[in-house]
């Protein structure tokens, strides 16, 4: 038998490579092997190409290569990518009218939304002023201004409005070089603005000190003319002279404002603090002890939890009692049909209180009561001097606290809500004591 | 022969109540006034005193020179300090340069006449 196979050149370079076909065609061409007397052009097909295994192999070896090169293309990309979601700046970009097309991780948890409820929104959108938002887009976007340490208030998902610091950059084409958008990095800054507005604080308190030295002079000379012409003159009638006991509440009234004044002046320019190490349990009883009928009278229960090992506070005792006294008279007030008042202090051996501090770690020492609570509209004004809420105060208790820790490198911190209580955090930071450890 | 004591403030109105309270005291004390640290010392220089009791923040000299001042001169001349500070910043430094008492105004007159009385009897 004659068997002539004339295969197609295109047909046959189109299907070799299919498993399929080559399987077919060695099985027929097995079959078929007694017959065949001539095989004609596709011997001649084969033999030009050196080798069919070898043309598997280059194209397996141009295969592995394109794998790299794409793995190393995916290595660049997810590392990009790793920078652009993991840097703790917020990122966003936006198209040519100042739509959102991307949002990155810090930015979405800062903003408390998810990629898909901001993507396509507007950039002003998440300002926290709508027009002030419009404004810097236009200028960013429209007249491609570029911002740098630019400030404003973002609004995020619940309501809260945080300030940041943040610039822009034109997002320009790599292919062409036109402008596809804008680059919007941004920065939480509220500790910054914290640290600006405490500095800014102690620069009015160092001032006030100086001021409050010279008013004191001014107010206490013309005090003393009246208080001792009032005692020679009460001493020039007899004690039971409706004269002498008018003049008696003359000097007693003197007495008053005196006190008054040196409250202030207490606020104003308090002594330098002379720390030592004490036992935070002991101020605490000690301060109890002397309030006890107080805490009775008032209905008031009262308890204390010291975390196990607590370390020594490192702090001007006298000051720091004035301190816990006002917070505990502060509660009081709060509470005036009775209530619970809880003290509970913990150690925590990473944080800092300032920067500057040396070692860190701070005692955190929290006055917890169940009262009234504060207003959010009054929070923020607490602690400034000749605040009050009482009819009777003069509103230098809470503000002598913060001044009076200030001085001892602390910090207090307050947290209410109406009918919730409130609760405040002093810090303290921790100094190691030395002259234990060596003894 | 009886004591002599000066009163040195430039409020005049501490100087004539505190003049009119140790004339009130019927203690027999020979009581002047001066309204600085300069009157003070030419009033010093005319005849000593036993005791001063100044303020310490006037015009010219400070109540503190004049401590010194008087320490220097006067050794047997004793002194108290008042002051309208409010604080006890220069009580430390008034005591060591050699002052008796170091009192803060406004004062308990019956406080300050009983230091007096101490020191001059």
């Amino acid at each position: 038998m004659l068997l002539s196979i004339e295969w197609d050149k295109q047909i046959f370079h189109k299907n070799f490579l299919d498993k399929d076909f080559r399987r077919k065609m060695s099985k027929y061409l097995d079959d078929k092997k007694n017959s065949i007397i001539r095989v004609n052009r596709l011997v001649d097909d084969i033999s030009s190409m050196k080798d069919a295994r070898e043309m598997v192999q280059a194209y397996k070896v141009k295969y592995e290569l394109l794998l790299k090169k794409y793995e190393q293309l995916d290595h660049v990309f997810s590392f990009h990518k790793g920078i652009i979601q993991n840097i703790s700046s917020g990122i966003i970009t936006t198209d040519i009218k100042g739509v959102i097309t991307f949002i990155n991780k810090s930015a979405l948890a800062l903003l408390g939304y998810h990629a898909d409820d901001i993507r396509g929104k507007a950039l002003s959108f998440l300002f926290a002023d709508s027009a002030e938002g419009i404004h810097f887009s236009n200028q960013a976007v429209k007249a491609r201004r570029m911002f740098d340490s630019q400030e404003a208030n973002l609004i995020s998902n619940d309501g809260v409005v945080i300030p940041i610091g943040f610039s822009t950059t034109p997002l320009e084409s790599s292919k062409n070089g036109e402008m596809e958008g804008v680059i919007f990095i941004f920065r939480d800054i509220r500790d910054i603005i914290n640290f600006r507005r405490q500095m800014e604080r102690m620069d009015r308190l160092a001032t006030l000190g100086e001021l409050s030295a010279g008013i004191a002079h001014e107010i206490r000379n013309p005090l003393a003319g009246i208080k001792t012409s009032a005692e020679v003159l009460e001493e020039s009638f007899s004690p039971g002279d409706f004269r002498a006991q008018l003049i008696s509440r003359i000097i007693k009234e003197i007495d008053r404002s005196n006190k008054l004044l040196q409250r202030f002046f207490n606020f104003a320019k308090p002594s330098s603090p002379k720390p030592g190490f004490h036992y935070l349990q002991n101020i605490i009883d000690g301060v109890f002890l002397l309030m006890r009928a107080r805490f009775n009278k008032y209905r008031i229960k009262f308890k204390a939890v010291y975390e196990d090992g607590l370390p020594e506070i490192y702090i001007d005792e006298s000051q720091f009692e004035q301190v816990i006294i006002n917070l505990i008279l502060n509660a009081f007030d709060a509470m005036p049909d009775g209530g619970n008042l809880e003290i509970k202090a913990s150690f925590n051996p990473t944080e800092k209180v300032f920067e500057e501090q040396i070692a860190p770690g701070y005692i955190l020492v929290e006055v917890a009561d169940d009262g009234a609570g504060i207003p959010p509209e009054k929070i923020e004004k607490i602690f400034n001097p000749f605040y009050t809420t009482k009819s009777d105060g003069v509103g230098l208790g809470l503000s002598i606290c913060s001044r009076l820790l200030e001085e001892n490198h602390s910090r207090v911190e307050v947290k209410s809500e109406p009918e919730k209580g409130a609760l405040f955090s002093v810090y303290l930071p921790y100094v190691k004591n030395i002259n234990k450890e060596s003894k | 022969m009886s004591h002599r004591l000066l009163i040195v403030d430039d409020e005049e109105t501490i100087t004539f109540s505190l003049y009119q309270s140790f004339i009130l005291a019927k203690k027999d004390y020979e009581v002047a006034t001066a309204d600085s640290g300069e009157a003070a010392l030419q009033k010093m220089h005319e005849k000593p005193f036993d005791l001063i009791i100044t303020d310490i923040f006037m015009p010219g000299i400070s109540g503190i020179d004049l401590l010194k001042q008087v320490k220097q001169k006067y050794p047997g001349t004793e002194v108290i300090v008042m002051t309208a500070y409010g604080s006890n910043a220069k009580k430390d430094e008034v005591e060591q340069l050699g002052a008796l008492h170091y009192v803060e105004k406004p004062f308990e007159m019956m406080e300050l006449r009983q230091k007096v009385f101490e020191i001059l009897g």
